[in-house]
C-alpha cells in the first residue's frame, strides 16, 4: 500500500516561502549565531520562567514600598524572584558560553525576539537576563541598544552588569532594570518601571528621564515613585 | 461560517442578535423566507423530544403496519439554528450528535443525509435555565463566537427604519416551501422543489430589496473555489506547532482528561501544562476548512498564517478545558472577550511568539523529518519545542 508521507507538505522548503512570510524579519538571513543563540534561549528552564513570570505579573503596587529608594537591603518578598533571575542568568551564561557572538548579533537576536513586535509577557523578563547575559560574556565591552517604540519593555535589562561593561539603552525598560548590577554602568535614555538597582552590589546607573508631558506620563512617573528627571544611582 | 458549511455555536446575553442575525444570514445564504426559517428552528428546552427536531413516524401508516417517517422542517432545510442549545438536558443535547457532526439524521430505520448543510447554534450565558453544552457536542461546532453588544451608537439607531423581518418574508412563497416539506416525497426530489421555490425568492430578493443572494449553483462554484485554494508552508507548520501544545505530555505521552501532570516538568511553560485535556481530529479540519474560507473571502491565493491565527481563538475557544488556575489567574484581567476566547486568544499570541522565535527551525525539522520518511540518511533537527519531539517519535527516534 502506498503510504503518505505525513511531512510532504514540507517537501520543499524554499526561500520563496520564507520571503512570503509575515515576519520579515525573522525570516531573513541572519547569522547562523542568532539561530544558535535563540535556540539556547529556548531551552531557559520554563518552570523557572513561569515562577518569575507569576512574580512580574502580580500589580506591582503591592510592592511600591519597596522601590528603589530603599532597596540598599532586599526585602524579603524580592528574594524568590532574584532567586530565580540569578538562576535563569546562570543558565543563560552556561548556555551560551561555546557560542561566539559579537553585539550586533546581540541586538539582532533581540529584534528576532519580537521585541519590535509585542513580545509575550511571560518572555520579557528571561529576555532581559538572557541579554544581560549575553552582553557579560561578550568580548566586547560596549554596548548599546534602541527599544524606544518598541511595546515589549524588557525586565532585568543590566542584571548583574560586571565592571568593565558599559550598556548604553535608549528607550523605556521594565522592573527591575540594573538588578545585581556587579559594578558595570548602565545608562538608561528613558524610563525604567520599579525596582530599578534591586541588590545592586556596585557599578552606576543613570538614568535620564523624558520631561513628562503628558497627564498620564505624570501620573505613571508618581505610580512608579520616580522622582526626578535624571537619576543616578552610584553605589 | 455559512460558507464554509460549518457548525456555529453563537454565545451572548438574551437580546443581542444571536438569534435574529443567524436567521437572516441563512434567509440571504439559502434563500429561504425568513418564515420559514422560523418554522424550521429548533428551541432548546427540557421538553424537547427527538421526534420535534429530528422526525415522526406517521401514525396513520403505522396503524396500517407500515414504517413512514415524516421528517422535521429542522433535517430537511439546509440552514439550521438550534436556539438556546444550552437549555436542553445533557441527556437530550446526545439525540443530535451525529447529526451536528455530519449532517446525517437518523430516525426509525431512515435517514436523511444533508449534502449541504449548516448549522448554528445559540447560546445564554449560565443561569439557572440553563445546562450544560457536553464534551462531545461542543467538540462538533467548528468555531465558537460572541454576539457582542453594538456599543450604545449603533444600537441607538436600532427600530429607526421600521422592521427588516417584514421585508424578508414572502408569505406566499412561504406557503408553497411548507407545502412541499411537508409532501411525501424522497428528499432528493424535495430538494429539486425547493431549489426551484428558492430561486423565486432569490428573485424576489433582487428585484424587491435590490439584494443579490447566492443561487444553488454558485454556492456549488465558492465550495470548490474554497476547496482548491492551497495551504503556504508556515500555516502547516504553524498548526502542527498549535496541536503538539494541545496534544503532548513528556509524562504521559498524549494529554488526557483524567491525568493532571504535575509541577517540575520541563514543558510546563507550554500551554499542555496549562491544560486538562486533548485537542480533538475535528480542531484541525475546522482551522483549515475556516481558514481556507476566509483566505476565499479576502481573495487570497493562499492560505497563510495570518488566516490561521484570525480563526485559531474561535476555533479553540470552546475545545479547550484549562487549569482552574489558568482561569482564575485570566478571569480578573482587562479583557474584551469572555474569558474562553480570551484564553483562547493568548494561548495563541503565545504560540505564535514561540513560532516567531522558532520557524525557521521548525520548518526544517519538519523539512529534514520528510527526507527521514523517504529514506534519506540525514539526522533530524532538534529543539525544545514539543513539535521536536512529537516528529521524533514519528520518526521512531523518540530520545529515552
Amino acid at each position: 500500500m502506498n503510504r503518505r508521507n505525513p511531512f510532504s507538505a514540507f517537501k520543499v522548503i524554499t526561500a520563496t516561502h520564507d520571503a512570503r512570510s509575515r515576519f520579515d524579519h525573522v525570516e531573513r538571513n541572519y547569522p547562523q549565531v542568532v539561530d544558535e543563540l535563540l535556540m539556547k534561549f529556548s531551552r531557559l528552564d520554563q518552570d523557572t520562567v513561569q515562577r518569575l513570570h507569576r512574580f512580574l505579573d502580580q500589580p506591582m503596587y503591592n510592592i511600591r514600598e519597596s522601590n528603589f529608594n530603599c532597596i540598599d537591603e532586599l526585602p524579603e518578598i524580592l528574594h524568590e524572584p532574584m532567586e530565580h533571575a540569578r538562576r535563569l542568568y546562570e543558565s543563560s551564561c552556561h548556555l551560551t558560553r561555546d557560542i561566539q557572538y559579537t553585539t550586533d548579533d546581540i541586538r539582532e537576536f533581540c529584534t528576532l525576539t519580537g521585541l519590535s513586535g509585542s513580545a509575550a509577557s511571560e518572555q520579557t523578563g528571561p529576555l532581559g537576563i538572557f541579554t544581560a547575559a549575553l552582553v557579560n560574556t561578550c568580548s566586547e565591552p560596549y554596548f548599546e541598544f534602541n527599544c524606544r517604540g518598541h511595546q515589549s519593555k524588557l525586565h532585568f535589562m543590566g542584571f548583574g552588569l560586571e565592571s568593565g561593561k558599559h550598556m548604553v539603552v535608549q528607550g523605556n525598560l521594565g522592573h527591575f532594570t540594573g538588578a545585581a548590577l556587579n559594578g558595570g554602568e548602565l545608562k538608561i535614555n528613558g524610563e525604567v518601571d520599579c525596582l530599578c538597582a534591586a541588590g545592586m552590589i556596585k557599578g552606576r546607573i543613570k538614568i535620564v528621564s523624558e520631561k513628562p508631558s503628558t497627564p498620564a506620563q505624570k501620573r505613571q512617573r508618581w505610580f512608579y515613585g520616580i522622582p526626578e528627571e535624571i537619576l543616578e544611582i552610584v553605589r | 461560517m455559512g460558507l464554509s458549511q460549518g457548525k456555529a455555536l453563537i454565545i451572548g446575553e438574551p437580546g443581542l442578535g444571536k438569534t435574529t442575525s443567524v436567521e437572516y444570514v441563512g434567509t440571504l445564504l439559502h434563500r429561504i423566507p425568513l418564515g420559514t426559517i422560523w418554522r424550521a428552528e429548533v428551541s432548546g428546552h427540557p421538553e424537547q423530544t427527538e421526534e420535534k427536531i429530528i422526525g415522526r413516524p406517521d401514525l396513520g401508516k403505522l396503524n396500517l403496519g407500515e414504517e413512514f417517517v415524516i421528517w422535521s422542517h429542522f433535517t430537511l432545510l439546509p440552514i439550521k439554528i438550534v436556539d438556546e442549545i444550552n437549555r436542553l438536558p445533557e441527556t437530550k443535547q446526545s439525540m443530535i450528535l451525529n447529526g451536528v457532526d455530519r449532517g446525517n439524521w437518523e430516525y426509525l430505520n431512515d435517514a436523511v443525509i444533508n449534502e449541504e448543510y449548516c448549522l448554528f447554534a445559540t447560546a445564554n450565558y449560565q443561569d439557572r435555565g440553563t445546562n450544560t453544552i457536553i464534551a462531545p457536542l461542543m467538540d462538533r461546532f467548528d468555531v465558537m463566537v460572541e454576539s457582542r453588544h453594538p456599543g450604545a451608537n449603533l444600537a441607538g439607531l436600532l427600530g429607526t427604519n421600521g422592521n427588516p423581518e417584514t421585508l424578508l418574508r414572502n408569505e406566499a412563497l412561504e406557503a408553497d416551501f411548507q407545502a412541499v416539506l411537508s409532501e411525501r416525497i424522497p428528499y432528493q426530489e424535495r430538494l429539486k422543489k425547493l431549489g426551484t421555490l428558492s430561486d423565486q425568492f432569490g428573485e424576489y430578493l433582487s428585484t424587491q430589496l435590490h439584494i443579490h443572494s447566492l443561487s444553488f449553483e454558485e454556492r456549488q462554484l465558492i465550495y470548490e473555489q474554497i476547496g482548491r485554494i492551497p495551504f503556504d508552508v508556515d500555516f502547516e507548520a504553524f498548526l502542527r506547532m498549535v496541536i503538539a501544545e494541545f496534544s503532548f505530555c513528556h509524562h504521559y505521552g498524549q494529554k488526557r482528561s483524567g491525568e493532571v501532570c504535575g509541577d517540575g516538568c520541563h514543558f510546563t511553560g507550554y500551554l499542555c501544562g496549562a491544560v486538562k485535556n486533548c485537542i480533538s481530529n475535528r480542531f484541525p479540519k475546522s482551522a483549515r476548512n475556516l481558514s481556507r474560507t476566509l483566505a476565499w473571502l479576502l481573495g487570497d491565493e493562499t492560505v497563510g498564517l495570518q488566516h490561521l491565527e484570525a480563526v485559531l481563538p474561535f476555533t479553540l475557544a470552546h475545545r479547550i478545558v484549562w487549569k482552574d488556575q489558568n482561569i482564575a489567574e485570566s478571569e480578573e484581567e482587562y479583557r474584551n472577550d469572555p474569558v474562553e476566547i480570551h484564553l483562547a486568544k493568548k494561548a495563541v499570541q503565545q504560540i505564535m511568539r514561540r513560532y516567531r522565535e522558532q520557524s525557521h527551525r521548525v520548518k526544517q525539522a519538519l523539512s529534514a523529518a520528510y527526507s527521514i520518511s523517504e529514506g534519506e540518511a540525514t539526522d533530524p533537527v532538534e529543539g525544545d519545542h514539543p513539535l521536536f519531539h512529537i516528529i521524533l517519535k514519528d520518526l521512531g527516534r523518540e530520545a529515552p
